[in-house]
């Protein structure tokens, strides 16, 4: 999260007018064919942040998923910037049926294994390491991790997606995330469920495979293991570190763990995978990543793709909270790449700005003299939304819905119920106003809940535009009334839409809904309020807030991902859908994760899609385009969105 | 004089023990549940996560309870009969923002602004000092005229200005002076095992290992960060001794002096200066404080690795822990900086310690 205060933007001001002077002449080597002061290191200089955890089962922030999937290696990765094709990794191929890793059925699924690669300790990577690394996965789990992304397939699909609902299926025990109470378990029980994921997640050292028993057929579970929560660990490195050593009597002792607990041994500070590079150092201004010189790819993993050893002998991620500074680095030579913090940021870099990329890669030059290279409208896999909530709580005062009642100074707990109000703010967005101040106009307005281009995204089928006059007709059409039998239209309304400080995606949301609406009509008032972390979150937790703007980054490029957050899941579950509603989503979400034939997963979604225009339980904003800004001398570069930032393995310098 | 210091010791752990209880009095405007959100770095799936924090960190608990168990650590709710944190205890608690324990955190930002502190305050004293001499000396000569508007400029200029001012034109386009501590090449020299980190102190451990080389680099990237710091302290400097210098000059010993036939040199030096100096010796105090409140802005725009960029990024990301932390270690370089100062005082005005 960035706060963007007046002092940063003064700061930006600043830099922007030094920029625009030219108060110095550029150094030689700018124009000397761009060449880096020190080929074989490479800097980048982030926002700040850093990693939460190097614990690969713990891990779910872009930060540390950066580190994991340059230290460790996975199953399958995505073949270059192909989001849906896969390449085998540390598997031999991709599981398909045609080639038998996957059964008729689509239950099992083996992975045939490399021989001969070693972890960064020098011991040689076997099948038992392989699925060690997701047994320890799926019984560590808890909520705040990305191992429901295989207890779903796996164990099936329950509430939360968690390990425990096996033992806990109606969550009367109350054990997820609860470590102590799970530990009171019935010790037979608890060895139990632990020797039933094992019978899941089976190693055959002799044919080095690991086969993996799923409990339902599952359209996206090869590609999941394509994610850094897919890393290879090895077991006798994770035992020896803090962490589950495999014993079915003891995983209770190893649920749910926080970042705070693992970062307290090597489990969680350190790193040992199979990848390109090792780690060096994770220090608090930086980490530091060396390269792997036994690395073991031998023949390149798609067509171009380097082998050997990193061309990058040194990686150093650095986190620096001022913008200014960074670009100073950039400008100085002394960083290869940096992070804008916003969209406001690119016309002050774009200043230096000698050549321009799109997404496939296509270049041209601006100015020969100029060092810097952008790519512009880079693929993104996340997405920012606006939730509606049902069941808005006010217990204890709510003064986000003002009075609570009709009455021109407040709206009711329900507000949301009525559609007709719900279709009235879809219309009442403007599209391209958000896309023009959160993204400088690169980016499209989004057609369903999953993301454009994806499986089951339709672009022919109905989705909201901007339409005042729909906006006006469905707010008249409202059945709200005043206690004294006003309609809604001559009553009018007040509520607040909160976001929290610094997020200016969701400000400019809020600002847009706060503008179109009281245009339509000046009695209704929709006031935008910026909100402190603490008090976001909280509201947010408690249902407090009329309607919430949130993003979502997809784990896999999956329209499950999607309709399941967007409906049974996260975003759903806060939203408070009524049951009627959520009766009629999940068997869809089911049916199109279970179904394996993609023909037929795109009609499920199709109908999925037609279902969640026509109740309009959020307003699907617009996919904004990304930017990377970095060094002319740098090489190799292509966006994968669904990458953690960068893969150091494809970079060189000139 | 001893009974003075004794008096002036006993206050330090109440004042001390004040301030902490402020910052937690602040704290405790939030609510349990938001209080809960301090803790994590993203929204969780399930409300239960926030409850368990709750319970895990003793949010419900009195704020009484809870301040003393910052204090002297709380019990262990995973291993009976253990006790977690306490910072009599030296457990200051896990930083969030940084992911790793605030000790560590401590142990690593500390060195970087001590070093910073200590280069950029004798340059203030001495040149600050000495210009103030110059310039009542040469009163309402040119160097005094320029004194003044040295002064008025860096009263009115703002730190980040300054900084990122001196950022972009001396790192960004002439490339004289860089940011952050040390090169990255050089880091790697000090990362190495053949290489000893005696004091943590780069430009101290650089001349220890007899590498010039680093202890050149170190200060090249000290440049920037003293000046932007220094600058307003200068300026204060410059005018405190110059009107105090000014005042004594008037004096009768000073007339007196003069009359007798010493020199100008000697009237100055001797008789005039070290009276001068008590009203900076007081303000050198006060500068300590204002370095300490300095370095955030300063650190953070030249990416510095001290303790004022990590408590500006802890504050922007509500670590709570990690701030109190380090208000407790500036808290106490204060108390014991304005000890020195008071001492300091007494010795040069003995009617201080009398009354």
């Amino acid at each position: 999260m960035r706060k963007r205060t007046l002092a940063t933007t003064f700061t930006t001001a600043i830099v922007a007018l030094l920029v625009l002077s030219a108060c110095g002449p550029k150094a030689a080597d700018f124009s000397a064919g761009f060449k880096s002061k020190d080929p074989t290191t490479f800097v980048i200089q982030e926002i700040a942040g850093g990693p939460d955890t190097l614990d690969p089962t713990l891990a779910y922030d872009t930060a540390s998923g950066e580190i994991l999937q340059n230290v460790y290696d996975t199953l399958v990765t995505y073949k270059r910037d192909v989001k849906t094709e896969l390449v085998p990794m540390l598997a031999t191929e991709v599981p398909t049926k045609e080639n038998g890793g996957v059964s008729a059925d689509g239950l099992t699924v083996t992975f045939k294994l490399r021989k001969g690669v070693k972890f960064h300790s020098g011991s040689e990577m076997t099948a038992d390491d392989v699925a060690f690394s997701f047994q320890r996965g799926v019984l560590s789990a808890g909520s705040i991790s990305p191992q429901w992304l295989f207890i779903e397939p796996l164990m099936g699909s329950t509430v939360w997606n968690d390990i425990v609902d096996q033992l806990d299926p109606d969550e009367s025990k109350g054990l997820i995330d609860n470590r102590e109470a799970l530990k009171a378990e019935d010790p037979a029980a608890l060895a139990g469920l632990c020797e039933t994921v094992k019978s899941k997640i089976v190693a055959d050292n002799a044919a080095n495979t690991v086969t993996f028993h799923l409990a339902q057929p599952w359209g996206p579970f090869v590609i999941t293991f394509a994610g850094f929560w897919g890393s290879i660990q090895e077991q006798d490195w994770v035992a020896a570190n803090g962490g589950w050593d495999g014993d079915c009597g003891t995983w209770q002792n190893y649920y749910a763990p926080t970042s705070e607990e693992v970062n307290q041994k090597q489990l969680g500070k350190g790193a040992n995978g199979t990848g390109p590079y090792k780690l060096k150092e994770w220090g608090d201004t930086e980490v530091i990543l060396e390269s792997n010189e036994d690395y073991w790819v031998s023949k390149p993993l798609w067509e171009g793709a380097p082998t050997g050893a990193p061309k990058l002998k040194t990686v150093i991620i650095k986190f620096v909270e001022e913008f200014s500074t960074r670009f100073a680095a950039m400008l100085a030579g002394d960083a290869d790449m940096i992070q804008a913090g916003s969209a406001q940021d690119w016309p002050v870099m774009d200043e230096e700005v000698g050549a321009t990329c799109d997404q496939a890669g296509v270049c041209t030059i601006d100015d020969a003299a100029k060092p810097l290279v952008r790519y512009v409208n880079q693929d993104v896999s996340n997405r920012t939304d606006a939730f509606f909530n049902f069941k808005i709580n006010t217990e204890g005062g709510n003064d986000f819905i003002g009075s609570g009642k009709i009455d021109g100074n407040g709206v009711p707990p329900d507000f949301f119920s009525d559609i007709h109000i719900r279709k009235a703010f879809n219309y009442c967005f403007d599209w391209d106003i958000y896309i023009r101040d959160v993204a400088q106009g690169e980016g499209v307005q989004a057609n369903n809940v999953m993301l454009l281009g994806e499986l089951g995204d339709d672009p022919d089928g109905d989705h909201y535009t901007y339409d005042p006059a729909m906006c006006e007709a469905e707010f008249k059409a409202s059945t709200w009334k005043s206690e004294d039998g006003k309609s809604l239209w001559d009553t009018g309304f007040r509520l607040i839409v909160g976001y929290n400080a610094g997020n200016t995606s969701r400000q400019a949301v809020a600002q847009i809904f706060r503008d179109n609406i009281s245009a339509v009509n000046p009695k209704f008032k929709v006031e935008s309020q910026s909100l402190e972390w603490p008090n976001y979150l909280e509201a947010y937790q408690t249902k407090k807030l009329p309607f919430f703007i949130i993003g979502w980054i997809e784990d896999i490029p999956d329209p499950h991902n999607w309709t399941f957050t967007y409906t049974a899941g996260a975003f759903g579950g806060k939203q408070g859908l009524p049951q009627e509603l959520l009766d009629q989503f999940r068997p869809l979400v089911e049916q199109g994760a279970t179904e394996t034939d993609p023909a037929k997963r795109t009609a499920i979604y199709k109908d999925f899609n037609k279902l969640y225009f026509e109740n309009a339980p959020a307003v699907i904003l617009a996919q904004t385009g990304a930017r990377r800004y970095m060094q002319r001398w740098v090489n190799g570069y292509y966006t994968n969105s669904l990458y953690s930032y960068n893969y150091y393995y494809v970079l060189w310098k000139s | 004089m001893i009974n003075y210091i004794i008096r002036r010791l006993l206050i330090m752990p109440i004042t001390l023990v004040g301030m902490t209880i402020l910052i937690f009095l602040m704290l405790w405007i939030l609510g349990p549940s938001a209080r809960s959100a301090l803790y994590i770095r993203d929204i969780p799936k399930n409300e239960a996560v926030m409850q368990g924090i709750i319970t895990k960190y003793g949010l419900n608990d009195p704020i009484y309870m809870q301040y003393w168990h910052w204090l002297v650590g709380r019990p262990d709710p995973d291993n009976e009969g253990e006790v977690v944190g306490g910072i009599l205890r030296g457990e200051f608690g896990f930083s969030r923002s940084f992911s790793r324990p605030v000790v560590e955190l401590l142990q690593a930002r500390f060195p970087a602004t001590l070093e910073l502190t200590l280069y950029a305050f004798l340059p203030i004293i001495l040149v600050g000092v000495w210009l103030g001499v110059q310039a009542a000396v040469r009163h309402n000569q040119w160097i005094d005229q320029l004194a003044r508007v040295f002064s008025i400029v860096g009263y009115s200029f703002p730190v980040f200005v300054l900084g990122i001012l001196l950022m972009m034109i001396f790192y960004a386009q002439l490339r004289w002076f860089p940011v952050e501590r040390i090169s990255d090449s050089v880091k790697m020299v000090i990362l190495s095992p053949d290489y000893r980190q005696y004091t943590s102190l780069i430009t101290v451990d650089a001349i220890l290992n007899g590498r010039l080389d680093i202890w050149w680099d170190a200060i090249r990237h000290l440049v920037l960060p003293i000046i932007t710091l220094s600058y307003t302290s200068w300026a204060a400097f410059l005018r405190i001794t110059r009107s105090s210098m000014l005042e004594t000059l008037r004096q009768e010993y000073v007339t007196t002096a003069r009359a007798k036939g010493a020199t100008e040199k000697d009237v100055i030096n001797k008789h005039a200066r070290p009276n001068a100096l008590i009203p900076v010796a007081t303000y050198s105090g006060i500068t300590v404080a204002y370095l300490l409140g300095g370095v955030v802005i300063t650190e953070t725009i030249f990416n510095y690795p001290g303790m004022g960029s990590a408590a500006a990024n802890a504050a922007g990301s509500f670590d709570v822990v990690t701030v109190l932390a380090f208000t407790m270690v500036t808290g106490l370089i204060l108390i014991l900086s304005n000890l020195v100062v008071d001492i300091l005082y007494a010795m040069l005005d003995p009617r201080i310690r009398l009354s």
